[in-house]
């Protein structure tokens, strides 16, 4: 069943089109991911997605239902949890009050208070720290965090931007199982990365972004055998290695 | 000697209360929904005209008349947020368009105040008569249930900031809008609480003003103080809005009693001066830092 | 029956017809009988005072009128008031003045505080002028025909003279005031006559004029401790939540104000009980029981304005002053006229007999200042009352020894 359905979607920024008619599907339990060079409009097609930019034209489908015109805090609360790109945490304010304000639509205490219960075993890290401020946190604690925190709001669709973004190749293989564990709970993920090959590897699709447009789509185990694919943006990552 | 120096202290801390109250106000505007309200003591005098008149003119007992002026004014800024800042809070380069709009509602204000009330100031008889002596030390009780009640309201002020959803979400809003709003805050809603609770913190402190001093049209002026206490204590700050009322007060208060009042308030710029020469951002202020604790 | 009713309805129209047509007839008689006087008048409608001499001026001209007006060796005149805003701007002054001497051709102007602007055109032009002005300047000897009726320069003298001889035993005093303008000249006023009565002025406050918290400053009183504390110019709300300052410090010294301390608006803001004991001079007009031409007066005012506001009447006395020159002088020329003011006139005000004096300063003679019957009230057990009456010759004796440096 299509939980998400991104039609002929077109974004301007002033005179400057940033997405010219971009169509993406992520169906329930899947993980989908979006791979492109830099400013090929991966972070403008999740910000649109969860209300942060307005499109132009085209239309965004939740559970068959149009989000594009909805406001992002009410997107939310629908469903879609938005995790933005450089892992942004409320720095000021402590691990605890992060994880609260991930859950701030829901008025459901009981569960609330199971979910954090869960995030603490999910996150152990993030536990020995409730009453730090955010920002004193490590860079994949904080990562973390940001998960934790959009996990909260119990979404049905989580949007990452960037996660594994200038972590060391020990925390991103985590974070790998952390996102695998994530969609076997039942939440359909829709990954932008650079790491391409990270990408490849946890999701089941992926759609490739030129310059505001796909250009290729199909599952990941044909795509990471395509040449083109191969060239552009699996070369600096295989040679690199582990 | 002793005795002295707990009188002035007393003294100050009446008065610097009342400025911690309109710092701390103000800060919460300037941080979430960055607003340069220059109107802001325009809501001061308000709160102390409907105190005003709500006890000497319709003879509501005082607790009721300070209600309104915390309701009244706490709507009014909700809205003025609503009716103009909204519109140009998101316009690139909005620096110039909101003085502007906030000028032109202080202007509105302060010419409506002067066609209502008339040009002259009003007193009004203290509801609390009294004096309570602790040794030598004289304190009447009006000044006593004012600084108990400016107390109160900024432990509510923190309890609300600190402990509650909303004051959660207005600090978070404060961090970043966008990412707030992607946890399902609402920041439109959050901006207009806050300036509610901004204005009515200022309708607040002109309303317990009023029966210990007097009310009058050119009280709006004291935002120019008021601002000065939020660059002394750090612009983002809030327990430096506090610092800064109490340091203000008690400058003052040391200052009249020693040098004169003239003088005083030469000195009032000159340790403000040296205090911002050596820290830039105000005593607990970072330039540029948001409001955090 | 008929004609005979119709007769009596058309007989009653005619005679009243005729009646009325008569009565107008009369008063249009009246009208071309008396011959108009035309007066200058300045003030500053931008201010409350200013305002509420106009309205002075709205009640006080038509009755003197109605009353049968200025007569001059058997000529009637009404008197015609030319009134210009000020102000309170010296080139807006100067320029009404020209105004009213070269096209209104007036011979005689009730002045304002603009007067140092336009006081040689006046005398140049050989204008009666009556003005109220703090300035010093109009007392200067070189002027003719220019006079200052108010009682702010006397009234303090007076006030400072009496003081001294019915407290003798209080020796030392603190002035507090304002630090603007008007601070600053009572101040001056309090300094020299504390100085020429033999009280010790141990020190002079001054508070920024938007000033709402006197607890410093009155905790430093109550530790100088003087006898005599005293206000000057800070206005009926400031001086109130002076005193409750003062209270709260439970300074026991004799509060003394100079001038007149409106107790209606010190009590809005405090209860008389925190000034008990506080001794001050009041106008006439103000007391319980005023003299007879106030009391005329304010039945008239509130035939006119509805209500009795507790107006200002400070410019009052230019126009009264005027009046009594010219019935006393029984001439229209502005130097006979000035003559008889400089030969010490005496008139009556609303606040009752006043006289043309010299200034409570040393070395002047012109006779060109005003003293009142000043009358002194005293707050006891939370009320204000009445206590003295300080006639024209005492209050001449106290203008003398102030002008004389306590001589």
């Amino acid at each position: 069943m299509l939980l998400l359905e991104v039609k002929e979607l077109r974004v301007h920024y002033g005179r400057a089109e940033a997405l010219k008619g971009c169509s993406i599907d992520v169906s329930e339990g899947e993980i989908v991911t979006l791979i492109g060079a830099n400013g090929a409009g991966k972070t403008t097609t999740l910000k649109t997605i969860s209300g942060l930019t307005l499109s132009t034209s085209g239309e965004t489908r939740f559970e068959g239902k149009r989000i594009d015109r909805t406001p992002a805090h009410r997107i939310v609360k629908l469903g879609i949890a938005h995790i933005p790109e450089g892992r942004i945490v409320f720095a000021p304010m402590t691990v605890l009050e992060n994880l609260k304000l991930g859950a701030y639509r829901r008025s459901d205490r009981d569960q609330i208070a199971k979910d954090l219960e869960a995030m603490y075993e999910h996150f152990p890290v993030l536990k020995a720290r409730l009453g730090q401020l955010a920002g004193s946190l490590s860079g994949g604690e904080q990562q973390m965090l940001a998960i934790a925190r959009a996990l909260m709001a119990s979404p049905r669709l989580l949007l990452m931007d960037e996660p594994s973004m200038g972590l060391s190749p020990l925390i991103i293989e985590e974070l790998g199982n952390i996102i695998m564990n994530i969609n076997q709970g039942g939440v359909s993920i829709l990954l932008v990365e650079q790491n391409a090959r990270l990408a490849l590897k946890l999701a089941s699709r992926a759609y490739i972004l030129e310059v505001g447009s796909i250009v290729l789509e199909g599952n990941t185990e044909e795509l990471a055998d395509n040449e083109g694919v191969k060239k552009a943006y699996l070369g600096g990552y295989t040679k690199k290695g582990k | 000697m002793l005795s002295l120096a707990g009188q002035l202290i007393i003294e100050g801390l009446g008065i610097g209360l009342v400025y911690v109250l309109l710092a701390a106000g103000l800060v919460l505007i300037l941080n979430i929904p960055r607003v340069f309200f220059i109107a802001y003591g325009q809501f001061y005098m308000l709160g102390a005209y409907i105190l005003w008149g709500g006890t000497v003119l319709f003879k509501l007992p005082f607790f009721i008349s300070l209600i309104l002026s915390i309701l009244a004014t706490g709507i009014l800024g909700a809205i003025s947020y609503r009716l103009i800042f909204y519109y140009i809070q998101n316009v690139r380069d909005n620096f110039l368009p909101i003085i502007v709009a906030a000028m032109g509602l202080m202007m509105i204000m302060q010419q409506g105040a002067l066609l209502v009330f008339g040009t002259s100031s009003h007193g009004m008889q203290s509801e609390f008569p009294g004096l309570i002596e602790f040794g030598d030390i004289i304190v009447s009780v009006e000044k006593l249930v004012l600084i108990i009640l400016a107390l109160l309201v900024t432990g509510i002020l923190y309890v609300l900031l600190q402990k509650t959803k909303i004051g959660r979400a207005m600090r978070a809003v404060s961090f970043r809008a966008d990412i707030s709003s992607l946890q399902g805050i609402n920041p439109t809603l959050v901006y207009m609480v806050t300036m509610g609770v901004g204005c009515a913190l200022s309708g607040f402190a002109g309303g317990i003003m009023a029966p210990v001093y007097a009310v009058s049209p050119d009280m709006g002026g004291i935002i120019l103080t008021v601002l000065l206490v939020i660059m002394l204590g750090g612009m983002g700050s809030m327990l430096g809005a506090v610092l800064g009322g109490l340091i203000l007060g008690l400058t003052l208060s040391f200052g009249h009693y020693f040098i004169g009042a003239d003088l005083a308030q030469i000195a009032l710029f000159l340790v403000i001066g040296i205090i911002l020469f050596f820290k830039p951002g105000g005593l607990l202020g970072n330039p540029g830092e948001d409001l955090s604790s | 029956m008929k004609t005979k009713k119709q007769l009596i309805v058309c007989v009653s129209i005619f005679l009243f017809v005729a009646l009325s047509f008569m009565g107008a007839q009369n008063s249009v008689n009246a009208a071309q009988e008396a011959k108009t006087l035309k007066v200058g008048a300045l003030t500053n409608l931008g201010w409350t005072i200013g305002v509420d001499f106009k309205k002075f001026l709205d009640v006080a001209v038509p009755m003197y009128n109605e009353k049968g007006g200025l007569v001059i060796q058997g000529e009637r005149y009404n008197i015609e008031i030319i009134l210009y805003d000020t102000k309170l701007n010296p080139e807006t002054g100067r320029a009404a003045v020209e105004r009213l001497v070269n096209r209104d051709q007036v011979k005689f102007i009730l002045g304002d505080e603009t007067i140092d602007a336009w006081l040689p055109v006046t005398e140049t032009a050989k204008v009666l002028v009556i003005a109220t002005t703090p300035s010093p300047a109009i007392f200067s000897p070189k002027n003719k025909l220019a006079f200052q009726s108010s009682f702010i320069h006397t009234q303090s003298a007076v006030a400072w003279g009496w003081f001294s001889d019915s407290y003798p035993d209080l020796k030392t005093v603190i002035v507090v005031g304002p630090d603007n303008m008007i601070g600053h000249g009572l101040s001056g006023q309090a300094k020299f006559l504390t100085g020429a009565f033999g009280i010790k002025l141990l020190d002079t406050i001054f508070y920024p004029p938007g000033t709402t918290n006197f607890g410093p400053i009155a905790t430093k009183i109550r530790k100088v401790n003087p006898d005599v504390f005293t206000t000057a110019g800070g206005g009926e709300v400031q001086d109130a939540l002076l005193y409750k300052s003062l209270y709260e410090t439970r300074y026991k010294g004799q509060r003394f104000t100079f001038v007149n301390l409106p107790m209606q608006g010190i009590q809005k803001v405090i209860p008389l009980k925190m000034i008990e004991g506080l001794v001050c001079p009041v106008e006439g007009l103000k007391l319980d029981n005023p003299p007879p031409l106030a009391k005329a007066y304010k039945e008239a005012y509130v035939a006119k304005h509805g209500s009795w506001d507790d107006p200002d009447t400070l410019y009052s006395n230019e126009l009264y002053c005027l009046l009594a020159g010219l019935e006393q002088a029984q001439s229209l020329d502005p130097e006979k006229v000035a003559a008889v003011i400089a030969n010490g006139m005496k008139f009556e005000t609303l606040s009752g007999p006043g006289m043309m004096v010299k200034p409570p300063v040393p070395g002047n003679n012109r006779t060109v200042d005003f003293l009142p019957t000043v009358y002194v009230r005293k707050v006891e057990d939370g009320k204000s009352k009445f206590i003295r009456k300080i006639n024209l010759e005492e209050g001449m004796a106290y203008t003398r020894r102030a002008a004389g440096g306590g001589k």
